[in-house]
């Protein structure tokens, strides 16, 4: 067998997401019951808290939970906004950040099961000749913004306005109601509860059928466009606040070749233009997730790194390059049947 | 004439209270407030830290706390904390979360009566399993496992406890389930131990709409699992005491859930469309 089909870093990726969506969604069958103590306390977002079976820890929970239960419902017994009421939010992003120190947003690239779940699509719909589209780059600053949208109104803002009583009870976990993973990964444990539309009040169920509806659109969207979700998650957002904080980052020697044959560009499954831009304070994007496609898929030698502090994990190459390319495009369409997703 | 007159409203009177009392007493069981012959836990969580345990129908005056460290570190041993007019204040102990074992010991003569439940302070912390498993009095009812942080009881589902006698299982031993609005059930543990629970249905009574703008809470009534043993002259009783709440699909819609992500469905496959075009 070919080394270098067992050995690219796509490939590589592949099993780790793989690994990380079993443990994530499954993990419970093998450690036991309190599997989120035992292995996932720490991790940024994992199986939903949703799964009854497996649950995990994800910071956007106690983000909701907090700003709504917390801030929301002192600031209206209250009025003022002390250091008490803001402190467990605080302890929240401390466990998120002590993740997030040493994958920084490769999280959402190597890690995350939703994430995974969008990539697998795609492949399939890579190995069925779909059509590919992208996202207009004339759309793309309009599309940016959502995630921001996500996290400061969504995961932030509806809570505290249903803690401060502005809104129905519902919205105090406004994001946990629209998330996809919410719905996956427990119908991937055989559980169909959350699938069915919660019929509380105008806000249960509003929520619900936005949730609902986006889940079903990701599931479809998924095999024609790359990571529809990714581009409007709110982790996505955290992770970009923070990215400058964490030793793990794509780095760019630029060459003059740069911005001409924009391979990494077409490679990037969050379709990043800034990729190919010869200045390299630009090239570790907001959106980047550190999958390192852009890395394999740069003809250049040393142009594209994959760095953890000053240490080079993962370079470009035009001898890899070459390897590469044999076996898939950049854009993810397959050269041969049975060569790596 | 007068002694047969009095005698009427003499027996009118106690037919009344007989009446009364009667009705009373149906009122109480429909409420539920006579659901167990055995003590209770009272628990008003006053926030992320602080719980207040009440205990009602007995006479102790401390109740015992084993933290979610009990048993992992050596150096976290069991706290003994004073039962005042308002209960007794159950604080997470030294910031570390998750589930603590709270206890209530009341000793008379030769019988020794336990009462247990456990709080979920929701914080990060170990999983509760070393905890539990540490011996805390010599009857024990061990959940295996505890429901998850933002999980509960559910009616009609099975869950199975451990049942343990100065620290060794105790096969085929009867077990007791009770639960407001529902009879008793007699159980018993099989040769393991281990007893398995299908706790019962929800009383509809109990299942409250919201008030509107109100925080969505999820309605939950209590249960109890009792557990005697006679070990000499000692009579041992031991009540794990939690709650639980409706079944799964209640107050959802699976039809209309499945429905609204079928049109987000067909909404992606639109861009399915032109497959021939772009690929040309």
């Amino acid at each position: 067998m070919n080394p270098i089909r067992i050995w690219t870093l796509s490939r590589v990726r592949f099993w780790v997401q793989l690994l990380f969506f079993v443990v994530t969604v499954y993990g419970g069958i093998v450690v036991g019951p309190y599997a989120a103590d035992k292995i996932t306390t720490a991790l940024p977002a994992l199986s939903c808290t949703y799964d009854r079976q497996n649950s995990a820890w994800c910071v956007l929970r106690p983000f909701q939970h907090q700003t709504s239960h917390q801030i929301g419902d002192g600031l209206a017994k209250t009025g003022t906004l002390s250091w008490e009421l803001v402190r467990p939010l605080g302890w929240s992003l401390v466990i998120f950040m002590g993740f997030f120190l040493v994958l920084n947003k490769g999280f959402c690239g190597w890690v995350c099961p939703l994430g995974a779940f969008q990539e697998f699509l795609y492949g399939v719909g890579r190995r069925f000749h779909l059509i590919s589209r992208r996202v207009p780059e004339s759309w793309l600053g309009r599309l940016r913004a959502v995630k921001w949208v996500m996290l400061l109104g969504v995961v932030f803002g509806l809570p505290l306005l249903a803690g401060l009583g502005w809104l129905p009870g519902a919205a105090s976990e406004a994001w946990c109601r629209i998330c996809p993973s919410r719905i996956l990964t427990t119908l991937l444990t055989a559980d169909a509860e959350q699938m069915a539309l919660a019929m509380g009040d105008h806000g249960d169920i509003l929520l619900g059928v936005i949730g609902n509806g986006l889940f079903g659109f990701m599931l479809t969207a998924a095999f024609v466009v790359r990571q529809p979700f990714c581009r409007i998650c709110p982790m996505l957002a955290l992770h970009a606040i923070f990215r400058r904080l964490a030793p793990l980052r794509l780095v760019k020697h630029p060459s003059p070749r740069c911005g001409k044959c924009r391979n990494c560009h077409a490679a990037c499954p969050m379709e990043i233009p800034e990729v190919a831009l010869p200045d390299p304070q630009q090239v570790f994007h907001d959106d980047c997730t550190l999958c390192g496609r852009c890395v394999e898929f740069c003809p250049a030698d040393r142009v594209l790194h994959l760095r953890w502090g000053p240490v080079t994990l993962y370079r470009s190459s035009a001898a890899r390059f070459r390897v590469r390319s044999r076996l898939e495009l950049a854009d993810g369409s397959q050269r041969r049947l049975h060569s790596s997703l | 004439m007068v002694m047969g007159a009095m005698a009427v409203i003499g027996w009118g009177v106690v037919g009344l209270l007989m009446l009364m009392s009667s009705v009373l007493t149906a009122e109480a069981k429909a409420s539920g407030e006579d659901w167990t012959p055995y003590p209770r836990l009272r628990k008003e969580v006053k926030g992320r830290s602080l719980v207040r345990i009440i205990p009602v129908g007995t006479t102790a005056s401390t109740v015992l706390l084993y933290p979610s460290s009990f048993g992992r570190d050596p150096t976290v041993t069991p706290v003994t904390l004073p039962v005042t007019a308002e209960g007794a204040a159950v604080m997470v102990h030294n910031g570390i979360g998750n589930y603590h074992w709270i206890a209530v010991t009341e000793e008379q003569e030769e019988r020794a009566l336990t009462l247990a439940t456990v709080h979920h302070f929701g914080m990060p912390g170990p999983a509760p399993s070393v905890m539990l498993a540490q011996p805390k009095s010599r009857l024990e009812i061990i959940p295996e496992p505890l429901p998850r942080e933002f999980s509960t009881y559910r009616a009609q589902e099975r869950w199975v406890f451990r049942v343990r006698l100065d620290q060794r299982d105790l096969p085929h031993h009867p077990v007791t389930l009770l639960a407001p609005h529902h009879p008793k059930q007699n159980l018993s543990t099989d040769p393991d131990g281990r007893v398995q629970v299908t706790l019962p249905e929800f009383p509809q009574a109990a299942l409250q709409q919201p008030a509107p703008g109100a925080r969505p809470r999820r309605p939950v009534q209590p249960f109890q699992l009792a557990v005697e043993a006679h070990v000499g002259p000692h009579h041992l009783i031991t009540v794990f005491q939690h709650e639980y709440a409706p079944p799964p699909m209640t107050n959802r819609h699976p039809l209309l859930g499945w429905g609204v992500t079928g049109l987000g469905m067909v909404a992606g496959l639109q861009l399915w469309r032109g497959r021939k075009e772009q690929q040309s």
